[in-house]
C-alpha cells in the first residue's frame, strides 16, 4: 500500500515538472503569470476551479462530522454548491468584464480600481493574504500528514516536500501551471470520490438503496439529527448556510479563475458553472462515508481519519487511491491560494517593492513573494502559529469573505460606489463579528451570517449619507 | 424584444429555481442529494448552455 501510494506520487512530480518546463513561457508579464492572458476556456477553468474549492475537508474533515452528528454536513456541501452555481452565473461575468477593462489582477487590485482610491487595495491586499494565510497552514498540515503516511516521511520533512511541489510549477507558470495541475488533480480527485460510491454500493450488496435503508434502520436520526452543534430547525440552518456559503466565492484564491475565463459569453458561463461546483456534489460520496461508519464499522474510531478507517476495513486496496484523492484535493487548494494571497500581498505593496520590480522585473516580485508567503506557511505549518494571529481572524476565511459582503456582493452591482463605505464595512463587520464570537460564544456560522449583514448595511448607510 | 425578455425569466427561474429545489431536497431527504447535485448542476448547465449556444461572442 505504501509503495504503491509513494509510486503515484513520484509519477506525479515527474508530471509537474514537465508541466512546468512546457508552461514557464507563460511568465512574461504579470498579466500573463496571474491571469493566464485572460484566455482560459471554461473547461480547463471550470475543472481546475472545483479542484481549487475541495480541500482536504471534503474527504476527513465532513466524513468525521456526518460520523458523529449523521449528514446534517451536507448543508454545507450543497448550500455552498448551490451558491456556487449562482454566483458563476450573476456576478463571474460582471467581475470578469470589469476586471478586464480596469486590468485588475486580483480581489485587492479590483476592489482598489473599482472603488477609485488606493487605501482600499492595501487594506483588503493585506487582510486578504492575512485570511488566507491561516487558512493555507491548515490545508499544508493535511498535505504533510498525508505524504508523510503515503512515503513513510517524517512530517516536517512531508510539509516541505509538498511545498516544493506547488512551487515547481507556481513559481515557473503561474495561474496556467496552475490551472493544469489543478485540472490533473480533479481527474485524481474524481477517481477517489468514486472509489467511496463504489463502497457505499458495496456495503449495500450492490443497492445503496439497502445501503441507506440499514442505515434509517438503525438509527433514523442518523439522517435526520436535530439538536446542538448544528441547529435544531434544518430549514433554518439550510438558508443560513447557503446565503453565508455564497460569500466564499469571493475570497482571493478563486479570482484568478474569474478574471482568466476567455469571454463572459453565456455558453461559456454555463460551461464554467456546472463545473464548478462539481466538487461539492461529489465531496457527499465521501461524505455518506462518515454515517455509513457509524452502522458498519463494528469498533470506534477517531472521527478525523474514518473516511480512511473504512477503506482500510472494506476495501483496503484502494487505499492508496484515497490517500492520492486526498493528497490531489489539499494541493489544489494550496497552490490557487498561495498565489491569490501573494497576489494581494503584492498590489497592496506595490510602492514599497517598486525599486525591487525596476531590478528585478514585476513578475520575479510576485515570485519572490509567493517563495517568502510560502517559507512563512511551512514554519507555521511545522512549528506553531502564535495564538494571537489566529485570534485576529478567527472567523477564518469565511468569515472575512462575509465581511466582505459590502463592498463586494453590493458594492459591485450598485450604483454608488463608495471607498470609505467599503474599508469601513468590512474592518468594522470583522471586528464586531469576531468579538461575537470569541466573548459571547455566538455559535461560528451565525457569528459569519451576523457580519455579513452587518457588512451590507454599514456599507449601504456610510454609501447613502455620502451621496447626499 | 419579448422572445428576449422572455428567454431572460426563463433563464432566471431554472437557474434559482433548480438550486431553491436542491436546498429543498436537503430538507426532505438529504441523502437524495449524493446524485441530485450532480444532476441538477450538470443538467441545469446543459441547458443554459443550449439556449446560448449560437451567442455572438
Amino acid at each position: 500500500m505504501v509503495n504503491i501510494s509513494a509510486l503515484g506520487l513520484g509519477i506525479f512530480f515527474a508530471i509537474i515538472i514537465v508541466i512546468a518546463v512546457y508552461y514557464r513561457r507563460w511568465a512574461e508579464s504579470v498579466e500573463s503569470y496571474i491571469v493566464a492572458k485572460r484566455a482560459q476556456s471554461p473547461w480547463w477553468n471550470g475543472l481546475a476551479l472545483t479542484a481549487t474549492y475541495t480541500s482536504a475537508w471534503g474527504i476527513l474533515g465532513g466524513p468525521a462530522i456526518c460520523y458523529v452528528y449523521g449528514i446534517i454536513d451536507f448543508v454545507s456541501f450543497i448550500a455552498w454548491g448551490a451558491g456556487v452555481f449562482l454566483f458563476i452565473w450573476y456576478y463571474v461575468p460582471k467581475i470578469r468584464e470589469l476586471g478586464a477593462k480596469y486590468g485588475a489582477v486580483g480581489l485587492a487590485s479590483f476592489m482598489e480600481l473599482h472603488y477609485g482610491k488606493r487605501y482600499v487595495g492595501i487594506i483588503i491586499g493585506i487582510l486578504g493574504w492575512y485570511a488566507m494565510l491561516l487558512y493555507v497552514v491548515g490545508i499544508t498540515k493535511g498535505i504533510g500528514l498525508i505524504i508523510s503516511s503515503a512515503m513513510g516521511l517524517d512530517y516536517a520533512t512531508s510539509v516541505v516536500l509538498g511545498k516544493i511541489m506547488a512551487l515547481i510549477y507556481l513559481i515557473a507558470a503561474g495561474l496556467k501551471g496552475v490551472i493544469i495541475v489543478d485540472v490533473l488533480m480533479c481527474f485524481m480527485a474524481i477517481a477517489m470520490w468514486t472509489a467511496c460510491l463504489y463502497l457505499l454500493f458495496a456495503l449495500g450488496g450492490g443497492n445503496i438503496l439497502n445501503t441507506v435503508q440499514v442505515m434509517n434502520s438503525f438509527d433514523p436520526k442518523l439522517l435526520h439529527p436535530t439538536g446542538p452543534p448544528y441547529a435544531s430547525d434544518p430549514i433554518s440552518l439550510w438558508i443560513l448556510g447557503f446565503i453565508t456559503f455564497f460569500m466564499w466565492q469571493f475570497l482571493p484564491h478563486t479570482w484568478q479563475n474569474y478574471l482568466a475565463l476567455r469571454s463572459t459569453r453565456k455558453r461559456d458561463i454555463a460551461i464554467f458553472a456546472a463545473l464548478g461546483p462539481l466538487s461539492g456534489a461529489l465531496a457527499t460520496w465521501a461524505l455518506m462515508m462518515g454515517a455509513a461508519a457509524r452502522v458498519f464499522l463494528p469498533y470506534e474510531v477517531t472521527p478525523d481519519v474514518v473516511t480512511i478507517e473504512v477503506f482500510k476495513y472494506f476495501l483496503s486496496p484502494l487505499l492508496p487511491l484515497l490517500l492520492i484523492g486526498a493528497f490531489s484535493i489539499a494541493m489544489s487548494t494550496a497552490d490557487s491560494v498561495i498565489l491569490g494571497a501573494s497576489t494581494d500581498l503584492y498590489w497592496a505593496l506595490k510602492e514599497v517593492v517598486r525599486p525591487l520590480e525596476k531590478k528585478i522585473g514585476s513578475v520575479n516580485v510576485v515570485r519572490l513573494i509567493i517563495l517568502i508567503t510560502t517559507i512563512l506557511i511551512c514554519y507555521f505549518a511545522i512549528f506553531y502559529m502564535p495564538e494571537f494571529m489566529v485570534y485576529v481572524m478567527i472567523l477564518g476565511g469565511l468569515g472575512f469573505a462575509c465581511a466582505l459582503t459590502g463592498p463586494t456582493a453590493i458594492g459591485i452591482v450598485w450604483g454608488r460606489k463608495d471607498p470609505l463605505a467599503s474599508v469601513i464595512s468590512t474592518i468594522l463587520s470583522l471586528v464586531i463579528s469576531q468579538i461575537l464570537a470569541v466573548f459571547w460564544n455566538v455559535q461560528w456560522l451565525v457569528a459569519c451570517f451576523i457580519g455579513l449583514v452587518l457588512s451590507v448595511i454599514i456599507y449601504v448607510i456610510i454609501a447613502t449619507i455620502r451621496a447626499r | 424584444m419579448i422572445r428576449q425578455k422572455t428567454k431572460k425569466l426563463i433563464e432566471h427561474i431554472l437557474v434559482i429555481g433548480g438550486n431553491l429545489a436542491l436546498l429543498v431536497i436537503g430538507i426532505v431527504e438529504p441523502w437524495l442529494l449524493i446524485f441530485a447535485a450532480l444532476i441538477t448542476w450538470f443538467l441545469l448547465g446543459a441547458i443554459l448552455y443550449s439556449m446560448y449556444r449560437h451567442e455572438e461572442g
